[in-house]
């Protein structure tokens, strides 16, 4: 039953991909020269598709949660505009875009040369077999594991951002937004967002899942970190808020002195560091269930605390974040 | 003697009953389609075009070729960097061979001696020796050409000393001899160069441009190849399918959404199909009548009815299907 449901939605999404690709995107591509892409092209209309599916869902559902029950009057909507920019770049597929002709040659290059040197190929599907024999050959099946692994590693990716000095000082621009909203989860400095993709991608191809494999996997997970994001006032309740990630679990991630440190003022760390899944949290013992929306961004914004200027552009918040990461590896006085 | 008439037609019947299926099943061998984006195999029932089965095989499997000793399909998976054999009449898979770099596209030497693939990430085309498919390691990694840029399709001559090669990313055309695994020539040739085709006497190859609306034609009978004909076919001319006579070949123009008929003889355009969702790979059933076109965009096997120029049916099968075969399909020369 539910795969017939996927397969219905999954028909439904190809015929628009479909009429989309061969009414726009095929023949602007044919007459670029662009005819050796076609496949990629093809995928990237799905990836543009879901993207904008994605802002629909966020404009007309989570946007109507954010004004029935916000935490915080949106003060400056300027700083929220810069987030819109965000999450235009990452959903609507121009970042994939740069790294499609940026960094996937190298990728295969790389993978290519160590194939080529007798590195096995490893399947996570063939590792799981022979345990479970087919269960990667069920379309939902196939996609909640995915999803699971990839949470899992999600997790140790955002602890590694909030454990390390250098990384945190880039993702430090992700936790500046004081007015947190459905839009700030794209909030990333580049580099930070290059890092955290060339990890996935290596887990990725570690496992031999390719990425048109989980679309699905990233549009579900990008919709509910979305929602996490929200300025929407809610739990989840005491069972699905240790379930799901909730607009309340993950504002304690973002709370001033709370979410980015451990053991006091300046240190590094946190809690609530779970993207989909808190049972990480739970687990690794850094869940925070506490029941309070608190005032979200850095210490060191705070007056008498530095005020420090993370930026109010885009490109001024990408240049700073530059200043803030050489600074931390000791190449710049100035951050 | 009523109840032994009886008991013989019962037990008729029920041999009948079983060996009808049976015998429907070998009578028409299914048809395989590669599923590029799914890691796994469409198998089709050739006279209901039901899909009975997909078979997991491994990631990005784009092109298959049949051993010619007609035992096992190979299907070439190249995010998996393997090969997949599978029994190209019961659909069984045979084994998976690992360990082989990036194989977008293969082709097997007439003598089964060689068997080369085009590495379109890595701009190499591998050659190896083929020791057989139950051997413990059935390839024998020979030589590797490097390219510049983004090998694509192959084919092979029928004495299986050369393998011609074409490059999307540079545009151009190799000949590879075999024996020595050396380049035989270079040439640039039109926009985006996808499938080569050989005709029957070697004489004369076929060069699809994805990137253009024509079909290149060039003479390689001679030391260095000479352009004979650019034929305009369809936007995004790419595939070809010989029709079985000796005479015309089929060519996918995956932008035109059509099918062009070639007629060798005069080198002309002599019908044209309507074909939805991007054509790509072909197939043509014994029947010489019924094309099997994967329609990569719309995720669909079409059946198309070359008589009445009309697409007949649609499967539905995997995302982004690419080759299709069966063996009950018409000559290939």
């Amino acid at each position: 039953m539910i795969d017939n449901a996927l397969r219905t939605v999954s028909d439904a999404f190809g015929f628009v991909q479909q009429a989309f690709f061969e009414g726009v995107m095929q023949p602007l591509m044919f007459v670029l020269g662009m005819g050796n892409l076609l496949e990629g092209g093809f995928a990237a209309s799905g990836w543009l598709l879901v993207g904008l599916f994605q802002m629909l869902v966020m404009v007309a559902l989570i946007g109507d949660l954010e004004r029935w029950r916000p935490v915080e009057k949106v003060r400056d909507k300027a700083a929220v505009r810069v987030d819109v920019i965000y999450t235009a770049v990452h959903r609507l597929g121009l970042f994939r875009l740069a790294l499609f002709f940026g960094i996937e040659p190298m990728w295969n290059l790389l993978f290519g040369q160590m194939h080529s040197a007798g590195w096995p190929s490893w399947q996570l599907d063939a590792w799981i077999a022979p345990w479970w024999p087919g269960l990667t050959d069920t379309a939902w099946m196939a996609f909640v594991v995915y999803l699971i692994v990839f949470d899992f590693a999600d997790y140790w990716l955002h602890r590694g951002q909030h454990s390390l000095r250098w990384w945190w000082s880039l993702h430090a621009l992700h936790h500046s937004q004081r007015q947190m909203t459905m839009w700030s989860d794209s909030r990333n400095h580049l580099l930070d967002d290059l890092l955290r993709d060339c990890l996935m991608v290596l887990l990725a191809r570690g496992i031999g899942v390719v990425p048109e494999q989980f679309i699905a996997v990233v549009a579900c997970t990008q919709l509910l970190e979305s929602l996490a994001h929200a300025n929407f006032r809610a739990g989840f309740g005491r069972v699905l808020e240790r379930t799901l990630v909730s607009p309340k679990f993950h504002r304690v991630h973002h709370s001033i002195g709370v979410g980015h440190e451990s053991s006091g003022r300046g240190t590094l760390g946190g809690c609530n560091f779970a993207v989909l899944f808190p049972v990480w949290d739970v687990l690794f013992r850094t869940a925070d269930f506490g029941d309070r929306f608190e005032a979200t961004g850095v210490r060191d914004q705070l007056p008498g605390e530095g005020e420090r200027d993370y930026g109010h552009g885009f490109w001024q918040q990408q240049l700073r974040g530059v200043k803030r990461l050489l600074a931390a590896l000791g190449l710049s006085s100035r951050a | 003697m009523p109840w032994i008439l009886t008991g013989l037609a019962s037990l008729m019947s029920v041999l009948v009953g079983w060996a009808l299926p049976v015998l429907a099943q070998t009578a028409t061998p299914p048809v395989f389609v590669l599923n590029s984006l799914e890691a796994s195999v469409s198998v089709i029932d050739a006279q209901t075009f039901a899909e009975l089965r997909r078979i997991p095989t491994g990631k990005e499997a784009n092109h298959l070729y049949l051993t010619p000793d007609e035992k096992s399909l190979i299907v070439a998976n190249s995010a998996s960097h393997s090969l997949a054999l599978i029994d190209p009449l019961s659909g069984t898979l045979q084994r998976k061979i690992h360990g082989v770099p990036d194989p977008y596209y293969l082709r097997m030497s007439a003598d089964m001696r060689w068997l080369v693939t085009a590495s379109n990430r890595l701009d190499r085309i591998d050659i190896y020796r083929w020791n057989g498919a139950t051997a413990a390691e059935p390839l024998a990694h020979a030589g590797s050409i490097r390219v510049q840029s983004t090998p694509s399709h192959l084919t092979i001559d029928s004495k299986g000393s050369t393998v011609y090669a074409s490059l999307q990313g540079s545009d151009e055309l190799v000949a590879i001899d075999l024996a020595s695994q050396k380049l035989r020539w270079r040439i640039p040739a039109g926009k985006l160069p996808a499938d080569v085709h050989l005709t029957r006497d070697d004489r004369m190859l076929l060069v699809g441009l994805t990137g253009d609306d024509q079909v290149e034609v060039y003479d390689v009978s001679q030391a260095q190849p000479t352009l004979v004909k650019r034929i305009k076919t369809g936007a995004g001319a790419h595939a070809f399918r010989s029709r079985g006579d000796g005479r015309h070949v089929f060519v996918s123009n995956r932008v035109a959404n059509t099918i062009s008929i070639l007629d060798l003889t005069t080198l002309e355009v002599v019908d044209t199909l309507p074909v939805p969702g991007g054509p790509d790979c072909i197939e043509l059933l014994a029947d010489g009548k019924t094309l099997l076109v994967t329609s990569r965009w719309a995720g669909r096997l079409s059946v198309i009815d070359i008589d009445k120029k009309a697409v007949i049916r649609q499967i539905r099968v995997g995302r982004s299907p690419h080759d299709v075969w069966t063996a009950g399909h018409a000559p290939r020369d």
